[in-house]
């Protein structure tokens, strides 16, 4: 990759890349600090990195600094879907989003970053094995898994019921 | 095969766009067949993230994370290469200069050495025998020449002198004697220097500010100044009479004459006497 290429980079997915980080860690300023070593990484690794495969370089980067950021933190904050907030009727389509982004955030690290790269960013199972380090069985175990509690969640709100 | 058991698992998988057409299809002729599971496809449908969702996330500026580019990937390529060599010749260049440089400092010191040597000598040109020549000696401070003069140039120089003589000197006052230090001095081109002129008890001596070390007992009152161009560069002269040089002359008088008389070239081949 070339210097050329990997400002095309910055320009390409630094916005992906910091809503991710930011989706995953919570904090702005967290986010930001992860995607300056993401791309200094980059920078440094830039003559052995191709071009085709600096999208999922630098989410793998920004995965492993999310799970390094949590592991430091030594965060406990995980908390079950079933145990959040009490019954709440949801009858728009604004408020529809922010229950399904509040589940998003009650989920734990590992299945709410795996459900961020499936949907948000677009990665087939396999591609999310490889970038996370994980096997193929547990990427669909953590995804399935958290798919069915964001499921269960915006059930146990009545939501489906009030959706738009 | 799908079946109760697997059924949600096949629905996930489904909304998450990880079914081959084969197994969508089948996913579709068992919901076909079991419609009480087809709320399950869209509760989880649901569930799915739009990457609209994260719009209202602030994204700031990283365009400072971009490097300065390089006009295109060759160039760069091309500049890998070239700059070790760019690299290995400007640390040539400043060795050269840099030796060079040493080489002129340790010349000049030399000549210093040689000329805190020779000061004695050098009074003995100060005042030049009043009787023995009707043309007096005129010192040329090589030390300054060198500092202009590369050395290739000293050691193919014939020896040059400042030619005035004793009636000049006896017959004219000091503002006379200078056209004719002046026309004589022109000779010297392209040597520049300090030169020192004993002519009875007028002494004059051209200094090459400021790099003339004339001892500071033999600077003169001021008298007069003149202008003359030596190899190319205006130098500013100064003909100036010194007070009791007679009682210096005394005291070197003998050393004076045995210069004089020889009319050698001292060891360091600093000093030139030229007697007429």
């Amino acid at each position: 990759m070339t210097p050329i290429e990997y400002n095309i980079c910055v320009d390409n997915y630094s916005k992906d890349l910091y809503r991710f980080a930011y989706k995953t860690i919570g904090s702005a300023e967290e986010a930001e600090d992860v995607l300056q070593t993401t791309f200094e990484t980059l920078w440094k690794e830039h003559k052995n990195v191709e071009k085709d495969k600096a999208r999922s370089y630098l989410f793998t980067i920004v995965y492993r600094r999310c799970m390094d950021y949590f592991r430091q933190k030594k965060d406990k904050h995980f908390v079950e879907i079933d145990e959040v907030s009490p019954i709440k009727v949801y009858d728009n389509a604004y408020e529809w989003k922010e229950l399904l982004h509040k589940a998003l955030d009650n989920l734990d690290l590992q299945t709410r970053t795996l459900i961020l790269l499936k949907d948000i960013d677009g990665y087939k199972y396999d591609e999310i094995a490889t970038l996370t380090g994980l096997s193929l069985e547990q990427v669909k175990v953590y995804l399935h898994r958290g798919r069915k509690l964001l499921k269960n969640h915006l059930k146990s709100q009545n939501a489906y019921h009030d959706q738009p | 095969m799908i079946n109760h058991n697997n059924i949600e698992d096949y629905i996930i998988d489904y909304v998450s766009n990880e079914l081959s057409d084969s197994e969508t299809e089948a996913l579709f002729e068992y919901l076909n067949a079991h419609p009480e599971f087809k709320i399950l496809l869209d509760e989880y449908q649901q569930t799915l993230l739009n990457e609209d969702d994260l719009d209202d996330i602030t994204v700031p500026d990283f365009s400072h994370l971009k490097k300065a580019e390089v006009s295109n990937g060759n160039s760069y390529k091309y500049s890998k290469w070239i700059l070790p060599f760019l690299v290995m010749g400007g640390a040539l260049f400043l060795y050269s200069k840099f030796n060079e440089n040493e080489k002129g400092k340790t010349r000049e010191i030399e000549n210093k050495i040689a000329e805190v040597n020779q000061n004695s000598n050098s009074e003995s040109s100060l005042v030049a025998n009043n009787n023995q020549a009707s043309t007096q000696t005129l010192k040329v401070n090589d030390s300054i020449k060198n500092s202009i003069h590369p050395p290739h140039y000293q050691r193919s120089s014939p020896i040059q002198g400042i030619h005035v003589t004793k009636e000049e000197i006896s017959t004219k006052n000091n503002e006379e004697i200078q056209p004719i230090l002046h026309k004589e001095i022109k000779k010297l081109q392209p040597i520049a220097g300090s030169i020192k002129i004993p002519v009875n008890s007028l002494i004059v001596y051209t200094q090459l500010i400021p790099e003339s070390n004339i001892p500071q007992d033999y600077l003169p009152e001021v008298s007069n100044e003149m202008e003359v161009t030596i190899g190319g560069r205006s130098l500013d002269l100064e003909l100036k009479p010194i007070k009791d040089i007679k009682n210096k002359l005394e005291e070197v008088k003998e050393t004076i004459n045995e210069k004089v008389e020889n009319s050698h070239v001292d060891p360091n081949g600093i000093w030139k006497i030229i007697n007429n």
